[in-house]
This record gives structure tokens, sequence and C-alpha cells, in this order.
């Protein structure tokens, strides 16, 4: 049989199957002014609007439901959910930081391998916790309230707890239109779904690239030119020589998705953490799925994700791509908290080591040899995707 | 012919016989693929055509999709009794991270769901063929902004 020669469609894809996404706006007036290109302006438009539209969650029956939010949040604070009667959510997602911890690593009852994520916005996620071991918001917290090293309950701790406390007993009542039953993993996995009716409503506010990104939209240059520079200059370099909008791309600034980073997975130097790896086992191993007995929507329509995500040998050491929205007041950055400043963050894609990332992983971050100026420039970009007042 | 098998990732060539295909924009077809409405895309091969469209038709980064599929033999020929398709970012070196799943709907024509490009560049959409022994490789590469 003969072989033929390959042909990249790319000019024909490019011309039928493209991407739904974005219009040219801004007008050329407004885009040549503030230096950007027509496709540069087109990237900037996909990072927005903020926020993206409300859609409840089918697997959680109380989600959007303000009673539910309502007895989440009383749950979040509430330290009688661990066995130590000490700990709370709040011990780690502590509101004035924007519901992170501000610690390298995780300290509860024990310490954590991992740094504490904050959680604004947390709702738009595909996938939760920095493996991804979770794929909805309610089985995500759940798994601390069963950590041994977190808040260290069980089951039968929660259920009896819910059930002889009479403010607890009656807020369950009001949220779920029946007594606490006599299951307690039902319950367990009710406060679950309360705790993220609460979650649910924790949205960042927008941001100076927000005004900046729909002033661009609308064509309004008056508007637009109030950005500063060297956040403009950022934004040009993290669409374009940066090549972090491959990741980190859309409203979120995030995939969703988990990469390899160049970070260090090592724990205290001697035990490997396996990141994305160990965090589809987990999900394969939980009760707590979209694929399981527990999700409210019959149709497990939002299933498909944890039915065909693939483990792969890359993704030891994969860890989630997070999200870049109010990153101020997140600090210290990456999934163990080993980069303490933004400025740290830059510098370790500018300065990246290589040979460091896996050998069988993907091949798209490369050394961005950064300037001390361009550093700063992107630090500036990063700073303006978080809104200068508390939400 | 055997019920095509769930899609999965491209096996190791190893001694099989593959034709790398070439995307067709108005040449001669040796047979129609069965695909109801327009095509995205005809690729063919030596033994046969294959047609596919996105649903939806808009493919977004990010953003799960499905694809119709609809094949013919050429020539005469059989059908494949197996298909396989999948999709990476050959600069990347990496692929999806979800498998799609593929079912026949028969007469030739398959429906792929699960597809999720997860980063803007280049993708390369790529099928197998198999029937009698050989394999027939159809690749067709897109932009995804």
């Amino acid at each position: 049989m003969r072989l033929r020669n390959f042909t990249l469609a790319v000019v024909a894809a490019a011309c039928t199957l493209l991407p739904a996404s974005t219009r040219p706006a801004g007008g050329d007036e407004a885009r040549a002014t503030l230096g950007f290109s027509a496709g540069e302006v087109r990237r900037i438009l996909s990072h927005g609007p903020w926020p993206p539209p409300w859609t409840a969650d089918p697997s959680n029956r109380v989600s959007g439901a303000p009673a539910a939010a309502h007895f989440g949040k009383q749950l979040f604070f509430d330290p009688r959910l661990s066995r130590v009667g000490a700990i709370s959510c709040a011990t780690c997602h502590e509101p004035h930081r924007d519901f992170a911890d501000g610690r390298m690593r995780a300290a509860a009852i024990d310490g954590v391998d991992r740094n504490t994520p904050g959680l604004l916005d947390v709702r738009y996620s595909r996938w939760f916790g920095w493996g991804g071991a979770s794929d909805t918001l309610w089985g995500q917290s759940i798994r601390p309230i069963l950590d041994p090293r977190e808040m260290g309950a069980s089951a039968a701790h929660i259920g009896t707890l819910v059930r002889d406390s009479d403010d607890l007993a009656e807020a369950y009542r009001r949220t779920f239109g029946r007594a606490p039953p006599a299951d307690n993993e039902l319950v367990l996995v009710d406060i679950g779904k309360a705790l993220a009716a609460y979650q649910e409503t924790l949205v960042s506010p927008p941001t100076p690239f927000d005004a900046f990104r729909d002033a661009l939209a609308r064509g309004d240059v008056t508007a637009a030119a109030r950005y500063p520079d060297a956040a403009r200059r950022g934004l040009k370099l993290f669409i374009g020589k940066g090549n972090c909008a491959v990741c980190h791309l859309g409203p979120r600034f995030t995939n969703g998705e988990f990469h390899d980073a160049g970070v260090p997975f090592l724990i205290d130097g001697k035990r490997v953490d396996p990141g994305r790896h160990q965090g589809i086992r987990r999900l394969r191993g939980s009760p707590y799925t979209l694929l399981g007995r527990f999700n409210d929507d019959p149709r497990r329509a939002d299933g498909w994700a944890t039915r065909q995500v693939v483990l792969q040998h890359r993704n030891w050491g994969e860890f989630r791509v997070p999200s870049l929205r109010g990153l101020v007041r997140t600090a210290p950055y990456m999934h163990a908290g080993s980069h303490a400043t933004l400025a740290d963050v830059v510098r370790h894609y500018s300065e990246l080591d290589e040979s460091r990332l896996h050998v069988h992983g993907e091949r798209i971050l490369r050394r961005l040899a950064l300037t001390p100026r361009e550093i700063a420039d992107l630090v500036a970009f990063l700073e303006s995707l978080s809104a200068p007042s508390r939400p | 012919m055997r019920a095509p098998a769930p899609a999965l990732r491209l096996p190791a060539v190893g001694a099989m016989l593959l034709l790398l295909a070439v995307a067709t924009t108005g040449s001669a077809l040796a047979c129609t693929p069965p695909l109801a409405g327009r095509p995205a895309a005809t690729l063919q091969s030596e033994r046969y055509v294959l047609a596919f469209r996105p649903n939806p038709a808009a493919v977004a980064v990010d953003s799960r999709f499905a694809l119709e599929i609809a094949i013919c033999a050429r020539d005469g020929r059989t059908l494949p009794d197996y298909v396989m398709v999948d999709a990476h970012m050959p600069d990347h070196r990496h692929g999806m991270n979800y498998r799609p799943v593929l079912t026949a709907t028969g007469h030739g024509t398959y429906r792929a769901e699960g597809f999720l490009f997860h980063m803007p560049g280049k993708w390369e959409l790529t099928f197998e063929l198999r029937h009698g022994g050989q394999s027939d490789r159809l690749a067709h590469a897109l932009m995804i902004e």
C-alpha cells in the first residue's frame, strides 16, 4: 500500500471548526491607542466578562437555597464539626484572607502537605483540591471533615452532633425539610451540601482588569486608559511572550485542569506528593462523587468528566492550575506554599529549570528569562486581578 | 462487521500498516459518507472516506464537545470493524485528559462524546479504522484559540 503525503488541514480547520469565543471588539481606535493588536484584544476579551452567570449545582438539591447557604455558613464556623471540638472550616479558610490561611502548608489537628487554597469563586471549578480528588463542592467539603489531620471527624460524629444539637437539628430541618435522619452518612453528605451552598455564594468582585477589559469591549478609550501602564505591559506579556494564558485562560484565568509547573513535589524533602495521579485514584475510590448514590441529579448529567478522565503516568507531579483572581490576599503560592510573593512566582517561570519537568510530561513551559522590568510588569498585572476592596 | 469498540487511545503502532490521510476540500470522492448535514471536514485514505462534524459546531477551548462521524468504504470494500478516535497536541506532546466514548449509530455512522481541548493551540484529531488486519490512520489538525 502506498504511503501518501499527509497534509495538515490547518487553514481549513480554522475556517470550519473554530472558536466560538470572541468577537473582535474594542474598536480600532481603542486598541491602537492602547497598543494591542486585534488578536491580543480577542485574547483579552476572552478573560471576561466577570462574574460568569450563576447556575445551580444539579448534584446538590439545596444548591442556591438561601436557607442552605445560611446553614452552611453556620457550619463553616462551627468547631463542633471536628473530632476535637476546636477546628472549624474557618480555622484554615480565614475570611479576612479570602479564605486562605497565610501559611505555606495548612495546619489543623496536624500538619497537612498542601497549601490552603482560597475559596472565592470555588463554585466555578470542575475539579476540587490541588489534586482534583473531588468532582463536587459538597464532596470536597466532606473530605477535610473526615481527614484525621484536619477535622478528624466521622460520619457517626457528625450524625450524632446534628441530631443532638437543637440549633443544628433545627437548621437542618429548615434546610432539608425533614429532621436529621438516623443514617449518619446521609447526615454527613447533607452537611457537605449545606457547606457547599454557602461556599457557592463566595464570588470575587470585579477588578481593575475587569474595568479595563469591559472598557476595551465597548471601545471606551478614556476608561481603558485608566488601567495602569505597568499592568497593561504585564497583560501584554501574559498573553504573549509569557505564554501564561495557555493554562490560565478564560474569565477565571484557569483551564481548571492540572499541569506540572516545575514546582518541587517532595514533601519535607523526602516524600513525594503524587498530585493529580493520587487525585484521580482517590476520586475513583470515593463514594462522594457525581457517579455515586449521593448525587441528587438522577440523570448524572455532569458526571462525564469523572467517567472519562484518564489516569496517566504524566499525572505524577501535576497540580491544579489555580485561578489568578484575588491573589493579593492569598499568599503564599503554589500547591505547597513554596513561593512567598507574586514576584517569586513570576521569577519561578522566568528562571524555570526545564530539566526538572517531568520527562514524560508536556513540553509547554520554557524558561522566560524576563528582565526585572518585565517581572515587575507581570506582577502589576497579576495584582490588577484583585479587587481593591474586600467582597 | 463486528460492532466497533469504544474509543481508545492509539495503541503502539507495531506492525500495523498506517495510512496517513489527506484532508480533502473538494477532490472527487469514491464514496460519500452518510453524515447528516454538512461535514466540518472530509478525510480519505486508500480504503475509506470519513466525514465528521463537531457538536456544537464551534469548538471552544475548555468546552466539552462531541463528534458526529460517518465512514464509507471505497471501491466496494467492507466498512471497518473497529474505529478509534482521539486527539492530541503534537507541539506540546500530550493528549486530552479525557477518553472519548465512541458509539456506533448504524450504517457507518458514529457519535464520539467527551472531547475537551484544555489548551488553546494546534490540536490533531486522529481516527483509526481497522479491517482485515490493516489499519488506516486519518488525521485532521485544527487551531483552537
